[in-house]
């Protein structure tokens, strides 16, 4: 009994890499498998809200603030105190803005260099998707898609643009 | 490792940290012509602090280091020789209290300010999000129109 159960928990990492690798091979390549991802994930994060200004604003405040914020080279360094290592790597955070009339789109990729990405897009795995949609007058109808609680200080920046109320860039 | 060595540690760091630290300070000699208004709020585990580092551009990417001033919240006033343009390199460190990770995040812009011009730049970082905004003093001091951001015209380098 013991002697089976150690060689089941032998296997659980074996199955835990097999795992991941399905969930690699299978992450989203596009914005919209992203969206599709997030809606049917257990551990989706979507939000959806509407902010009291046009369209047109919210759609030029995303421009410009992505540009500005989220083009970022981050390269960090991690110490250990404790094992007296040291490890490096750069986050290259991309975002692509994409609008027309009735609809403005920006998409949050992060290519990380010290993870082996395993089936990401070539500028790194989907992190936030934000979609704006005209309502009625002053109105904008705002659906964020996040991938994890990492990407909170990115959604929390996005929705002080959308707002109005808070310009600032997120420290990446 | 206990919490002693750990002491030295962090000191030696610091002591080694600052010793190897090109920065001067800013003379800030001209006449005052930048206002510079800061509010920094870090948290119980980190602590922030902002820094303006500024260049003289001598071309559309390349300048002299002039010096730095450090912008403790509330008001710090700076003088910017006017005609000449400049590079002002906004720079937040945040370190954690306890120790362990620290980092430098930056808001970089050219600002080539008129004779006689006034202009006043709002300053904040909280909850790891940082702003800086720019603005020209309108006639009678009236708030005036924002600056857009400036960036320098580098070659790329891969």
């Amino acid at each position: 009994m013991l002697c089976s159960m150690l060689r089941k928990q032998r296997r659980l990492p074996l199955i835990a890499v097999a795992l991941l690798l399905v969930g690699c091979a299978t992450a989203p390549k596009n914005a919209e498998e992203f969206r599709q991802a997030m809606r049917s994930s257990p551990f989706k994060k979507v939000e959806s809200f509407e902010v009291a200004r046009p369209f047109q604003d919210v759609s030029s405040t995303l421009r410009k603030k992505g540009n500005e914020c989220l083009a970022r080279t981050v390269r960090w360094t991690a110490t250990s105190a404790k094992y007296f290592n040291t490890r490096s790597g750069v986050n290259t955070y991309k975002p692509t803005f994409v609008a027309n009339a009735n609809r403005a789109e920006l998409h949050v990729q992060l290519k990380r260099s010290a993870v082996v990405e395993v089936g990401s897009p070539p500028d790194g795995f989907y992190r936030v998707v934000l979609d704006a949609t005209p309502m009625a007058k002053d109105r904008t109808r705002i659906d964020m898609y996040a991938l994890s609680i990492d990407d909170n200080l990115i959604r929390k920046a996005m929705r002080g643009w959308v707002q109005g109320d808070n310009l600032g860039c997120p420290d990446l | 490792m206990g919490p002693p060595f750990r002491l030295v540690c962090s000191l030696s760091l610091l002591v080694a940290v600052a010793g190897c630290s090109n920065l001067k300070t800013y003379p800030n000699t001209a006449d005052k012509n930048l206002q510079v208004q800061t509010k920094l709020s870090g948290s119980f585990l980190t602590g922030v602090e902002a820094f303006l580092h500024i260049h003289r551009l001598k071309d559309s990417c390349s300048g002299d280091y002039l010096g730095t001033v450090e912008l403790k919240n509330g008001l710090t006033q700076v003088g910017i020789a006017p005609g000449q343009p400049t590079y002002l390199a906004f720079a937040f460190n945040t370190s954690a209290r306890l120790g362990g990770s620290f980092g430098t995040t930056s808001y970089t812009t050219i600002l080539t300010p008129r004779a006689g011009g006034q202009y006043t730049a709002d300053v904040s970082y909280a909850d790891r999000i940082y702003n800086v905004s720019i603005r020209e003093v309108g006639p009678r001091g009236a708030p005036g129109r924002e600056l857009e951001r400036r960036t320098r015209d580098c070659p790329k380098t891969e």
